[in-house]
This record gives structure tokens, C-alpha cells and sequence, in this order.
């Protein structure tokens, strides 16, 4: 698909800027893969303190299922600022996402389809 | 571990038979209103029309054939989402009302088709689905005039005007795709009608072109205020029953309405803020009454009527209930939009005052991320803007609140963003 790799970078820009600035993550780490049916990524933010409620905020906005309709107009807008509403386009781009949070350090693991071509 | 739970779907279909009321109703009213004999002359008259800026189908085509046209627009649109599969989400809500809203004003049955025509081809040159598009398409009606301009409002000896004006409309449809993404980034997603400054910039660029050949584009104004008690009848009670059907749908979702309308009043309201999401369905129906409410209060205020653009307006606002706008964004917005009428030099109670307040609320997030007063200010200036934007593109693009407000918050936020209080930064 065109523009795959941007639609990738963004997606790791957007979350480790909101990261980096809501949850003022000093160390996170990003593992990218590019498997043959699908981009994995990766992320282990360490040191963040999540409140229970900021949590639950945070799962919510990363529960809605990816939205072909939407991403190829909207997916510019990713990494451009701090605001949340950014995180649903992340979700919205993605297949699955798996949020983790134990010993202060949030693991989120995401998945993107790759898509065959019309 | 707490993995991604896929979220409860509505029923779909329930949620079409709901977008699909308002067409249906607008169509079967059509024709109450006039005899078929009437609607079909008056149809041909609204398609023959140049329908540029301000061209109420109202006045060119009678209260009939514009109540038709209005409810074929809206089901043609709606039909596009079931042929594609595209589920009845915030965003398709507010292009299909805002398809039936100009549908009173510049959209019809014929000059429509070449922009769907045109996404549809940038689509497969893309090798990519229709439906990632068809967002796309449907805002993208807002160049629809260009089509009826060259078909029917211009003359130039030995060119086939109607092919013509289908030939510049398909071409404009294939190039807004790639270019509406792009101009995300000109604000950052504070102008909601991303779309109309997409068409804004290329109106302008497509209208020079053709005044370089000798073709005349200017905005006109035809307005017809005699069906108004009428129109603001039929709205309330529509406005009403979207809100008691929002109640009652509410019942069948899992977050509570008072939680899904709190977190819906919370959002800044910027680019992507589906309300279906952050909310729920019912919440956003519920919303959508309450700003359709709003709005004809609004033009109650002001002494203004329901005109067709006016409609369009208070169509549009309610249509973006569902994808951005809510009371706490949009009232600032009004408020600065009639402060600055009641200081500048255009009078309060105009069609084109009213219309930019309604219109206006594309910059909802400049509230909703800065304050209160920022949106004020937003509405303010946006009044100047829109009313000298216009020109550029010859009233081609219908949505020249959109070309505005584009310009407006690219100027406003970096601004804003730049003094206000930032958090600070860690000193550890």
C-alpha cells in the first residue's frame, strides 16, 4: 500500500509524543517488525505512573477496531500533537492492540494488517 | 494483560433506517408540498441552474422540488454507504446531512455525480477501495457548482459547455483525495470542514484558470424567505424527535448517556472526534438535536430566516454533532460571529451573517482546545475572512466557511499554542 511506511512512522511518533508528554516518560524502547502478513510494533514505556482512571482512559480510546474508511483521509493528521483524540486514529489504523501495565512500565503491543491491493 | 476488547456494534441496520429518516421524510414531504407536474419543472430548473454561491434552490426551483432534490441528494448518499459497506459512524453522519443541506443550495441530482465519478477513478488509479474514499466524495459534492457553472452558467462560442463542466468535475474529484489529506496539515485538524478549504484552494486555482479564458465567475445571491414558518416547524419537531430518539436509544448501549455525554462535551471537538466512539450512538443523536435546537434559536436571535442556504446551515451544524461539535465548542463561536456583526460593517439579520455564525462552528476545536474566549475570537475574525474569501473562487465552492475557517485557525492556533500556559517540563 502506498505511503505504508510514513503511515508506520507515524504511528510510532504519535505514541511515543504522547507518551513522552502525558505520561512524561523519561525511557521507552520501540521494536518494529515487518512480518509477511502484518507491521508489528512494540512499545515498553518504563517509569510511568498510570492512574487507575487514566488507564481505563487510555484502553477506551485504543478499543475501537481499524476504519479503512477513515485512514487513508485522516492518517496525516497522526504525529502532529499531544492531543488524545489522536490515539483513536492510532486505533483506527490498527487490526489489534494490546495494552499492558505492571511494575510501572506500559507494554503496548500493536498490530497492522498488511492489506493486498484492490 | 488486558487485551483489546472489540467494541459492541450497534445494529447496523437500525442505525441506516435512523441516517435514512431525514431523505425520506424531505422526499415524501417534496411531494405534499407541490404537484409532480411542479417538482419535475422545478427540478429541471435546479438542475440547469449555475447554482454558484448563493443560489437558493428555494427560489430557483420552489419549496417542492427542493424538498426532493434535498431527499434524493440524501439518499443517494446513503445508498453509497450500503452499497460499500460503510457503517453509520460520526463522520458518514455529518457528510450525509451536510449533502442534504446543500442539497438546498448548490448540490443536485445531476452536479454531484462527476466528483463521485472522479474519486471513484482516483481510487482505482490508486488500486485502493472505493469505501476508503468515500468520505472523500461525498464532502468533495462541495465543488459540485463547478460542474453546474460550466454546464449551464457560462457560454463560450464553440465549446460543449455540458461536457465541459462533467469533464472539470471529474477531474477536480480525482485530484481532492490526495490533496484533502494533505491539507490536514495546513491546520491540524481546527477546521473541521477540512474539505472545504481542500475545495477552496482548488475553486480558486480552477476559477483563475477559467477567468484567464474569458469565462466571468461571481458570486451571486438568490434567496427566497417565504417558506420559513414552515421550515422552522418541520425542524423543531425534527430537532425534537432526534433528541427523544437518542433517549431512546440510549437504553440498548452500554455506557451510561449522562457518562457518554460527558466524555462527548469534553472532547476539544478536533479532527477525528467521532462522537459515536467517544460517546455512544444515542449520546450523538442526542447532541445532533440539542445543536439543531441551538441553531434555529440562533437564527431567531438574529431576526433571520430559513432559506435554503440558511437550512443548509442549520443542517450542516447538526449533521457535525455527530463528528466535532457541541454546545460548550460551538457557542463561542456564535457569540464572536454576531459580536463582530454588531461592530463591522455588514448588518446581524443578513442571510450571509447568519449563515457564517452556523457555518462558523467549523472552528469548534479552537474552543474546545483553548477556551472560551479563543473561540470568541475565532468567530470574530472569521467573519472578516469569509466575507473576502469568496471572490477568490468565485462562490464555486460551497463550503467557503470551510475555505475561511482553514485559514483562520492555521493563523489562531500556532499563536495561541505558542502563549499559552504549556506544562512544565521535567527538571529531575
Amino acid at each position: 500500500m502506498k505511503n505504508e511506511s510514513k503511515k508506520i512512522s507515524r504511528l510510532i511518533d504519535e505514541l511515543v509524543t504522547y507518551f513522552m508528554y502525558v505520561f512524561d516518560c523519561p525511557r521507552y524502547t520501540v521494536h518494529y517488525e515487518r512480518a509477511d502478513t502484518a507491521f508489528l510494533l512494540e512499545f515498553n514505556f518504563e517509569e510511568i505512573d498510570i492512574e487507575a482512571d487514566a488507564l481505563e482512559d487510555l484502553r477506551s480510546k485504543l478499543v475501537v477496531r481499524r476504519h479503512p474508511e477513515l485512514e487513508d483521509y485522516y492518517w496525516q493528521l497522526t504525529g502532529e500533537t499531544q492531543d488524545s483524540n489522536e490515539l483513536v486514529l492510532v486505533s483506527m489504523m490498527s487490526d489489534s492492540i494490546n495494552v499492558d501495565y505492571e511494575d510501572r512500565t506500559l507494554r503496548l503491543r500493536l498490530r497492522r494488517n498488511r492489506v493486498r491491493k484492490a | 494483560m488486558s487485551d483489546r476488547v472489540e467494541p459492541a456494534t450497534p445494529s447496523q441496520r437500525v442505525l441506516m433506517t435512523a441516517l435514512l429518516v431525514l431523505p425520506a421524510t424531505l422526499l415524501v414531504m417534496g411531494f405534499f408540498a407541490d404537484s409532480p407536474r411542479e417538482i419535475v419543472a422545478g427540478i429541471g430548473r435546479i438542475v440547469v441552474a449555475p447554482s454558484v454561491l448563493l443560489t437558493d434552490y428555494l427560489a430557483v426551483g420552489g419549496l417542492g422540488a427542493t424538498l426532493v432534490n434535498a431527499g434524493l441528494c440524501g439518499l443517494i448518499s446513503c445508498l453509497l454507504m450500503i452499497f460499500l459497506k460503510i457503517e453509520v459512524n460520526g463522520p458518514f453522519i455529518a457528510a450525509v446531512y451536510t449533502v442534504i443541506g446543500f442539497a438546498f443550495f448548490g448540490k443536485n441530482i445531476f452536479n454531484i455525480w462527476p466528483i463521485f465519478v472522479g474519486v471513484a477513478i482516483y481510487a482505482r488509479t490508486q488500486q485502493t477501495p472505493l469505501k476508503n474514499y468515500a468520505l472523500v466524495a461525498l464532502f468533495g459534492t462541495t465543488l459540485a457548482p463547478l460542474v453546474s457553472f460550466i454546464s449551464f452558467g457560462s457560454w463560450v462560442e464553440g465549446i460543449p459547455s455540458v461536457p465541459l463542466g462533467l469533464t472539470f468535475g471529474v477531474a477536480v474529484g480525482c485530484i481532492l483525495p490526495p490533496l484533502a489529506s494533505h491539507m490536514l496539515r495546513f491546520h491540524d485538524g481546527f477546521n473541521i470542514y477540512n474539505i472545504g478549504f481542500t475545495g477552496g484552494i482548488i475553486g480558486s486555482f480552477v476559477t483563475a484558470l477559467l477567468r484567464s479564458f474569458h469565462f466571468e465567475v461571481e458570486t451571486i445571491r438568490i434567496l427566497e424567505d417565504g417558506f420559513s414558518p414552515f421550515l422552522n416547524g418541520f425542524f423543531t419537531i425534527f430537532f425534537v424527535a432526534l433528541i427523544l430518539w437518542g433517549l431512546w436509544y440510549n437504553r440498548g448501549e452500554t455506557k451510561p448517556l449522562r457518562e457518554a455525554l460527558v466524555s462527548i462535551h469534553r472532547s476539544s471537538g478536533r479532527l477525528v472526534s467521532d462522537f459515536t466512539i467517544i460517546g455512544n450512538h444515542g449520546a450523538t443523536f442526542l447532541n445532533m438535536g440539542i445543536m439543531g435546537l441551538i441553531s434555529l434559536t440562533f437564527v431567531a436571535l438574529l431576526s433571520g430566516s430559513l432559506n435554503g442556504p440558511v437550512v443548509g446551515g442549520v443542517l450542516t451544524v447538526v449533521g457535525f454533532a455527530a463528528f466535532g461539535k457541541h454546545t460548550r465548542n460551538c457557542v463561542p463561536i456564535l457569540l464572536g460571529v454576531y459580536l463582530g456583526s454588531l461592530l463591522k460593517v455588514w448588518e446581524s439579520t443578513t442571510t450571509e451573517v447568519i449563515i457564517t455564525g452556523l457555518f462558523g462552528t467549523t472552528l469548534a476545536p479552537i474552543t474546545g482546545q483553548y477556551g472560551f474566549f479563543a473561540g470568541i475570537t475565532a468567530g470574530f475574525c472569521h467573519l472578516s475572512i469569509v466575507m473576502n474569501v469568496g471572490m477568490l473562487h468565485g462562490g464555486v465552492n460551497l463550503y467557503n466557511n470551510g475555505f475561511a475557517g482553514g485559514f483562520v485557525a492555521s493563523f489562531l492556533a500556532p499563536i495561541i499554542d505558542a502563549f499559552k500556559q504549556d506544562r512544565p517540563e521535567s527538571t529531575d
